[in-house]
């Protein structure tokens, strides 16, 4: 009897555990949809600024917005034709683009044109849009995210070394490079850093995992497989992306069928973002911001492109 | 009998022209062929099916990776189909075979066009579905097999020196590398520790623990390198093949005969065919619609 009492008492405690669990566990909703009178061309990127102010990246230009409106509060041009990423620290923004060359191929009979990456640029601007100048990146092949994090400029090598390499933000000099055994598909290389200790968060789309790397590249930690419960990840390769909370949890994306979910460091996931709408259609990025109170930015490119904000439930 | 039963089984046979269990000579056979006496009539009033449809070469339900490969594109055809002998299919396109299956038990379609492991898999779904056509790839293949693959530098020769060694391999959602994995290996002889089988859902993720090392040998789909995101990944010539498992069809297009009647099965059947032998739109990229071949689903029954 007195056993049973016990196992009793024990099994009240994991189901209080797991419900106080249950009841600590965040929960979002939807907030604002910006740009959409802004008529966004195709968007690439996005990052979060000065005063949690939102900085989207689509096609040659910058746009800027008030986490409060959902119109854009300035533009500029950015020189490039198309950008492919945005990233800001303290009051600079960094514009990225890559440099390709047309390659024709052929398969099946059919003929193709491939655009070969055959280097990156960096330029640099004020919170202002004003030009400050052009960072030269070492021996870097390609550029199709970035993030700039306390001094350091972190870019996804796609078309190059298929990594993530790391540079100093003032001298543009190579100083690491992060990401073994990646298989990526898609064009898609995407990464968050996590600021607390720089940790890089990769999203090996092909391996169907999110896998955790110290600043050295060493590989600490993955979560994620392949399968149709709700932890796993679906579609023909993913997640795309991921971002880390401020307080360490992480929000990674889905692209088709559109997910995106809220998993614990340790990747325990914690909630499911509820009617997402489809962010993209098919094989394409997602890109992702969360600022300072953690809420959370997805570009849509669907017929329409805007994007979506995400808050926490009070 | 209940009465709630007898009443399902009464509409079952009602609908489906009294066949469903009248032929027990074809009761684990998944293709449509005409039963024994039986004349069916095809009409040709006008015939609307919606169908789910997941295909590896289409261009609408396959990944951007594959972009050049996967090139079949339905309209056209579709359209021809309407024009010609008046049947609408409307195609609803899945990219994630698992929302295509959670859409098929909920009984949302009247017909599939995907591998027809994503249909029979479910028993109940073998009482009601028959394979009308199979679908040619670019090669004019309609079989769909695993493959045992190790790196090409591997010192695993020959099939049999498997055994015992590490080896990934589908779930059971996935015949090909999965039952008819293990088929081969008991075929064979070889003995693989429940401990040394790793089960991943998708190819890539049986590829890249091959290529990490992490496995010995791996069985994915026949199409996995050439027609899936593995191409972004890796190439053929990287691994060699050791084996490979028995052929099924590789995509099918299948009839609920619950919803649709066997003479409208026949009639999409015809059409389908003879439509892709005379007048097949470049945009189907291959051979268009074959008759069905013969294909048993093991260990279920009718």
């Amino acid at each position: 009897m007195k056993k049973l009492l016990f196992l009793a008492a024990i099994m009240a405690c994991l189901i209080q555990s797991t419900a106080t669990h249950a009841a600590n566990a965040p929960e979002y909703v939807s907030g604002l949809s910006y740009g959409k009178s802004d008529h966004l061309p195709t968007i690439s990127s996005l990052a979060v600024g000065k005063d949690d102010f939102l900085v989207v990246a689509a096609m040659n230009k910058v746009f800027i917005y008030d986490p409060a409106k959902e119109q854009s509060v300035r533009s500029f041009d950015s020189g490039f034709a198309k950008i492919s990423a945005v990233a800001v620290e303290g009051q600079t923004i960094y514009v990225f683009s890559r440099k390709t060359k047309p390659k024709e191929m052929a398969l099946n009979g059919r003929k193709f044109t491939y655009e070969v990456p055959i280097g990156a640029q960096c330029k640099k601007f004020a919170w202002d849009g004003t030009l400050i100048g052009e960072l030269k990146l070492e021996n870097l092949m390609d550029v199709i995210n970035a993030k700039v994090v306390a001094g350091k400029v972190y870019v996804s090598d796609f078309g190059g070394t298929r990594t993530i390499r790391v540079f100093d933000a003032r001298t543009g000099k190579a100083m690491a490079s992060i990401g073994k055994n990646l298989r990526l598909c898609c064009g898609i290389l995407d990464f968050a850093v996590d600021p607390k200790n720089e940790d890089v968060l990769v999203a090996n789309l092909g391996a169907f995992r999110l896998e955790r790397y110290s600043p050295a590249g060493n590989l600490h930690s993955f979560f994620g497989k392949r399968g149709d419960d709700a932890e796993s990840f679906q579609g023909c390769c993913n997640p795309v992306s991921a971002a880390v909370l401020p307080d360490g949890n992480l929000v990674v994306v889905q692209k088709d069928p559109s997910q995106v979910k809220l998993y614990t460091p340790q990747g325990q996931l914690l909630f499911q973002f509820k009617d997402l709408q489809e962010l993209v259609k098919g094989c394409n990025r997602v890109s992702l911001a969360v600022d300072s109170r953690g809420r959370v930015y997805l570009g849509v490119d669907m017929g329409e492109r805007f994007i979506l904000q995400y808050v926490p439930k009070l | 009998m209940t009465f709630p039963n007898l009443l399902s089984w009464s509409l079952a046979l009602l609908l489906t022209g009294g066949t469903l269990a009248a032929n027990p000579a074809a009761e684990s056979e998944t293709a449509f062929c005409h039963q024994d006496g039986e004349r069916l009539k095809p009409g040709n009033a006008p015939l609307k099916l919606v169908v789910g449809v997941n295909d590896i070469y289409c261009k609408d339900s396959s990944c951007k990776c594959i972009e050049h490969i996967a090139t079949r594109q339905y309209g056209e055809f579709c359209r021809k189909l309407k024009e010609a002998y008046n049947i609408d299919l409307q195609f609803i396109y899945f990219l994630e075979p698992y929302d295509l299956d959670r859409a098929f038990r909920a009984e949302q379609f009247d017909a599939v066009l995907s591998k027809p492991w994503l249909v029979f898999r479910h028993p109940e779904a073998c009482q009601r579905m028959v394979r009308v056509a199979d679908l040619q790839d670019l090669h004019r293949n309609t079989g769909l097999w695993g493959i045992v693959i190790v790196p090409k530098d591997s010192p695993l020769k020959n099939l049999g020196e498997i055994a015992g060694h590490r080896i990934a391999y589908g779930q059971s959602d996935a015949y090909e590398k999965h039952q008819g994995a293990l088929a081969l290996f008991k075929r064979e002889g070889i003995t693989i520790p429940a401990d040394k089988l790793v089960e991943k859902a998708s190819c890539l993720e049986c590829i890249d623990l091959l290529m990490k090392g992490s496995v010995d040998a791996a069985v994915i789909s026949n199409y996995a390198l050439t027609a899936d995101c593995a191409v972004d990944i890796t190439t053929p010539d990287a691994f060699r093949v050791l084996g490979k498992t028995e052929e099924m069809p590789l995509t099918s297009f299948m009839i609920d005969l619950r919803r649709v009647s066997r003479a409208d099965a026949c009639r999409v059947q015809q059409a389908l065919c003879e439509l892709s032998k005379t007048e097949l739109p470049p945009s189907m990229s291959g051979g268009g619609f074959v008759k069905p071949a013969s294909w048993k689903v093991p260990g279920i029954e009718r």
